[in-house]
């Protein structure tokens, strides 16, 4: 009988952890800290992952390229920005209101791998592109076992 | 009122806000929403993986503001070229076209997100008011496509005066 384990709920947290890496899959997908900080509304993303870098893209439309800030920290890529009135129109006239404006944010938890120094962002026609550059790959150091 | 009464009252009132809410998004968002049908041309491997990986639908939305003189239309369609989008006026319908496509990198990868839709989409957009479409102008900046089109110059109404027999 020493099959079962003596721990169902180590058992448990282990299932849970091999799950959460199927479906979780990569670490840059998670971004679940965007929802607790408040959002008007969320750009859609594509991430890719290229040999040496990895190339966020997200549509931003009718946001100035300057007035979408990128930042890094602690290993999380956080893109925010607001998206304003076109001009100071009034909101009377509006026969069609679809698009949403306000303050949008979306976080990434970036694979070690990434070099923070290197992250380069630039925006064209309502697509912001971030390049995330892989760091050199570090030499294993050695350590050697003294007798 | 017993306090099943009141329970019953607020649970209705709670169905009605969250109907009322529902209907709103969904007229708000279903008219955005936008079919987007793989492009025709040249697809490499890696262009037909993404189509397969991309949703297929995506959000068009759109604005249309009326003043005295003229309708102005503005729609979100981020990354695509000026010259890709095609803009058509079809019995009072403003009808916007085009294709996003994927850029062409030489560098190959692999897709981790995919949340963004490409390929070739169509939205319609009927205008509130006859517009003089010869005259329309129409610009694209930071993705987003805004066609201003003037209101027909109509000639001041005329009285007819009714004589008497």
């Amino acid at each position: 009988m020493s099959l079962i384990a003596r721990d169902p709920w180590q058992m448990l947290d282990q299932w849970r952890k091999e799950m959460d890496q199927v479906l979780g899959g990569h670490p840059m997908v998670r971004d679940d800290a965007t929802r607790v900080v408040g959002s008007d509304w969320m750009p859609a993303v594509d991430i890719k992952e290229e040999a040496d870098r990895f190339v966020l893209h997200a549509d931003i439309p009718g946001v100035k390229p300057e007035d979408i800030e990128v930042s890094m920290e602690n290993g999380v890529l956080t893109i925010r920005g607001e998206r304003r009135h076109e001009s100071q129109e009034s909101t009377e006239g509006y026969k069609r209101l679809e698009r949403q404006h306000g303050v949008f944010i979306r976080r990434f938890a970036l694979p070690d791998s990434v070099d923070p120094e290197q992250i380069a962002a630039t925006g064209k026609d309502g697509v912001l592109e971030v390049a995330l550059p892989k760091a050199q790959k570090q030499q294993p150091r050695k350590i050697e076992v003294k007798a | 009122m017993s306090t099943l009464q009141q329970l019953q009252e607020g649970l209705d009132r709670a169905w009605t806000t969250l109907q009322t809410g529902w209907r709103a998004l969904a007229q708000r968002a279903s008219q955005a929403l936008t079919r987007f049908l793989p492009g025709e041309h040249d697809a490499d491997d890696e262009t037909r993986a993404l189509w397969a990986a991309s949703p297929g639908w995506g959000l068009l939305a759109a604005e249309i503001r009326e003043d005295d003189d003229e309708v102005c239309a503005r729609i979100e369609i981020p990354g695509l070229e000026p010259e890709a989008i095609e803009i058509q006026f079809v019995d009072g319908t403003l009808v916007v076209s085009g294709e996003k496509r994927i850029a062409r990198e030489e560098r190959r990868g692999r897709y981790h997100v995919t949340e963004r839709a490409y390929g070739r989409f169509e939205r319609a957009l009927p205008l509130p008011v006859d517009v003089d479409e010869s005259r329309a102008r129409a610009d694209y900046t930071h993705g987003v496509l805004c066609v201003r089109l003037p209101r027909h110059r109509r000639a001041a109404p005329r009285r007819i005066p009714v004589r008497g027999g």
